[in-house]
Formats: structure tokens, sequence, C-alpha cells
């Protein structure tokens, strides 16, 4: 599958926003529960949408809720 | 002659007003304008200086919320600028990320994407159970 310019470019203004909210999301959400890795957190969120939320959600409400 | 007068009219005005006068004061005295004079600024101070007779101890003052509140505010700026510095972070490797997009192609944007779907939840979820267990023993 190759893209033009033009295409990618759209991709990358339509995508950029959500990952960006997502990393802003997870980076607060970690700081607010007492994560000290909340900055790594952050950016795995701007890697990917949305299997790295599913992921953080994953090790935040289940692995680490158990762990409590 | 005239300043022993005075001090002698401004004494028995002093023993008159904290009422230690031996003896009644003489007309002489009372009808002087230097006495009367002197009475009515003494009595002007007096009035000034009652407020320091009311109870001023029963303020509450909460210093420790005070305190508390401070620190509140100061965490409160420091956790916006912490923010602020993840934004322009997060835009300088998103910018990096896509201008490699468009540089080496879409491709290297699909494979990367495909990378951390897969890698990710296998690396991240195992290292979270291990610390969940080490923790617990």
């Amino acid at each position: 599958m190759d893209l033009t310019t033009k295409q990618t470019i759209l991709i990358v203004l339509l995508v950029s926003p959500l990952l960006l909210i997502q990393g802003a999301w997870m980076f607060k959400d970690a700081k607010k529960r007492g994560d000290k890795y909340y900055w790594i957190w952050g950016i795995f969120g701007i890697l990917n949408i949305p299997s790295n939320l599913l992921i953080y959600l994953i090790v935040t409400r289940i692995i680490q809720k158990e762990e409590k | 002659m005239k300043d022993k007068d005075e001090v002698r009219i401004l004494e028995s005005l002093i023993d008159e007003f904290y009422k230690e006068n031996s003896e009644p004061l003489n007309n002489e005295i009372k009808n002087n304008p230097e006495y009367i004079k002197q009475k009515e600024n003494l009595n002007k101070v007096s009035k000034k200086l009652d407020i320091l007779n009311e109870d001023i101890y029963h303020l509450d003052i909460d210093i420790l919320g005070i305190i508390e509140k401070g620190e509140e505010i100061k965490n409160a700026k420091k956790s916006k600028i912490e923010f602020a510095l993840f934004i322009f972070t997060s835009l300088i490797i998103l910018f990096i990320y896509f201008l490699m997009g468009l540089i080496f192609g879409a491709r290297l944007l699909v494979i990367s994407q495909f990378i951390f779907l897969s890698l990710a939840p296998w690396l991240i979820i195992p290292i979270s159970i291990l610390k969940r267990k080490g923790s617990a023993s």
C-alpha cells in the first residue's frame, strides 16, 4: 500500500491530536495514581492508539489493582 | 518661676488622673488654663489607649491550613509547568516520527506501528506481573 505525500500528511494531521490527547491523559492519570514512571507512560501513549491505552489500562486497573 | 508652676501643675494633674493625690486640688490650680489644656490632652490620649483594654486574643487563625494551602498552590504551579514540558516533548517526538515517515515513506510508519502493536503487550504486561509478584513476596 503506497500512500502519496498528501495522503500521509492528511493521516498525520488526523492522528496527531488523538495521540497527543491519549498521551496527555495517560501522563496525568499515572501521575495522579502516584506512579513514578508517569513520564514513560505519557511518551508510551503518544506512540500508538488505541493499543497502548489498552495496555496501560490492563496494567494499572487490573494488574496493579490486584497488587494492592 | 513659671517653669516651677508648670511642673507643679503637671504633677498635680498626674496625681489627680491616677487618683494618687493625698489632698484635694486647690481652685487656683484647677482654674489654671495650662492645667485645663493638659487635662484635655490627657483625656484624649486615655481614650485612644482604651483600645488596648479590648481582648484581641480571641482571633482564630488556622496557621497549618494556610501553610497547606500555600504548598498546594506551589505544587499546582509546578504540575502545570511539568505538563507543558511534557506536551512540548511530545510534539517534538511526534514531529520527528512523522518527518521520518515523510522522508522514508509511509511504509516506515506502518512497520513501526506493527512492531509497537505486536511487541509492547508481550513486554509490558509480563514485566508488570513479575513486578507485582516480586513486591508480593
